[in-house]
């Protein structure tokens, strides 16, 4: 039920769907600090995505409550602005929703929708003050190239609030791990919103609209929304009335090896390893346990790779008995938020639950 | 007789190009440290120089197991959707795929009449799917 496939520009991924294609990054991939651009996930809502880009009359628009609408060009990014770069992970909303019990509607990721890579681009700010915001305007909204299927379909379209697209941290990206962006993630530019769930980083975006209004679509009304209650969590039985986007990332540490089907062997030595992330405030403990929860021990986590990047983790393990082995971790980060023993929202979006990883030792 | 210098400087030049290429891939530089994986070339110049990507799309298409309501499935989700988005879900109760069949209408804009969703609804239970668990009745 999880065939592979390869697509243009990408290695061998693991295929949820062919048209718009889904493609999940296997875990191997995760033991590195960068994630490789042609092992990195795949995730368009819409079969109508952009297959052919021509950078002499690719232009990006900013447009609305502007003193100045702007038609950028490639070459215009890349040389009109001042270039950041920056280590960002970046994750589906709806990673691990295969996971979740009772079991929910939606593309069914295990834990690979996730990546980390290093990217260069312009500042979001920098583009929006050549453009002149309006004080009026109270948000910037992003679209991409890519093309409903009907006309009565919603194109996709998500908003920033004008502060957060002022605040210094958003930027369009030119550049994926030194090289031009696949097509398949966002070729030629693509939004890059460290700490937000990757619904937010338009890709292959063509037109920032500044609004004196929330935009108002089916995008930020009615998808990608989770339950308004402590820890975004809700009863199956009776999902909760009231929602709200989501956005950052919570706390979360995951497995990336072994996994579940390696079999360990008792006396042998082997490194536990995992990846952990949370909102940009910083992972500062990520902890293992052994037994099921009972019992709880420290990792040792690398270096700090960026501030929006995820941190890895390790910690090295003799089992010394026969038989199945429950793992758990479970990351803390500077703010003091961890991890629930518990969660469920009828979206499957936003997993940071307690990871369980079952072994066995033979 | 100018020509024929010209060609054989060319000559011995193209083969010294070649004995260094053949003796560069597996001597000397094959013992050099790896590249450096950032490009060489500046991305600006890189993509001045070859400005259009072009990429074509293969489809994997699932054949779909035949079923009442097959004929509405795949005339009209396949209008927008692989099958294979259905492939990979669970087999859910009536009452999640008609629910999952009605966004297709209410929030995707799908032109499909009640009586096709009905359709569609029945050919996805019968076969990824199952009815509704029995409201089981207050016996006290």
């Amino acid at each position: 039920m999880r065939p592979w496939a390869r697509y243009p520009e990408k290695a061998d991924l693991i295929m949820l769907a062919d048209r718009p294609p889904l493609l999940e990054t296997p875990m191997r991939y995760f033991t590195s600090d960068l994630t490789p651009n042609d092992a990195y996930f795949v995730r368009w809502h819409y079969a109508g995505l952009p297959t052919h880009i021509d950078l002499r009359t690719f232009r990006m628009n900013v447009v609305g409550a502007v003193a100045n609408p702007l038609q950028l060009s490639f070459d215009d990014l890349l040389t009109k602005f001042t270039p950041v770069s920056a280590v960002v992970f970046s994750e589906c909303a709806g990673n691990s929703r295969s996971f979740f019990r009772p079991q929910v509607p939606g593309a069914e990721w295990t834990n690979g929708a996730m990546g980390n890579a290093r990217y260069q681009g312009v500042l979001l700010k920098d583009v929006l003050k050549m453009a002149g915001v309006s004080p009026k305007a109270v948000e910037a909204s992003f679209r991409g190239l890519d093309e409903p299927p009907l006309q009565s379909s919603p194109h996709f379209e998500k908003p920033l609030t004008i502060e957060h697209a002022m605040s210094g941290d958003a930027f369009i990206a030119y550049e994926m791990n030194g090289e031009p962006l696949p097509m398949l993630n966002g070729f030629p530019i693509r939004l890059v919103v460290p700490g937000w769930f990757a619904t937010y980083w338009v890709k292959a975006l063509s037109q920032i609209t500044l609004r004196t209004e929330p935009l108002n679509n089916f995008w930020v009304s009615t998808a990608y929304r989770v339950p308004i209650t402590p820890g975004n969590t809700e009863d199956p039985k009776h999902p909760s009335e009231s929602t709200t986007p989501l956005t950052s990332y919570p706390t979360r540490a995951v497995f990336v090896s072994p996994d579940s089907a390696t079999k360990l062997s008792k006396g042998v030595s082997i490194t536990v390893e995992g990846i952990a992330v949370d909102d940009g405030s910083g992972i500062r403990r990520v902890e293992v346990s052994l037994d099921g929860g009972r019992t709880w021990s420290d990792a040792r986590l690398d270096r700090v790779i960026d501030k929006y990047s995820w941190r890895r983790w390790r910690m090295d393990w003799r089992p010394t008995k026969h038989g199945n082995y429950s793992l758990r971790c479970r990351a803390t980060n500077a703010a003091g938020q961890t991890q629930p023993d518990y969660e469920w929202n009828h979206g499957g979006y936003r997993r940071s639950v307690i990871e369980t990883l079952d072994v066995e030792v033979v | 007789m100018q020509t024929l210098r010209i060609l054989t400087v060319l000559f011995v030049t193209g083969l010294g190009i070649l004995a260094y290429a053949l003796y560069g891939r597996s001597g000397r530089e094959a013992s050099m440290a790896p590249p450096n994986t950032r490009p060489q070339i500046p991305l600006s110049k890189l993509t001045a120089l070859s400005p259009v990507k072009d990429i074509e799309l293969e489809y994997h298409t699932p054949d779909m197991p035949p079923g009442p309501g097959h004929e509405q499935f795949v005339t009209q989700c396949v209008v927008c959707h692989s099958p294979r988005y259905v492939l990979n879900q669970p087999g859910f109760p009536r009452k999640t795929w008609s629910a999952e069949v009605h966004k297709m209408v209410k929030s995707y804009g799908a032109l499909i009449t009640p009586d096709e969703e009905a359709g569609i609804v029945n050919y996805l239970v019968s076969w990824h799917g199952r009815e509704d668990a029995p409201v089981v009745p207050n016996t006290k």
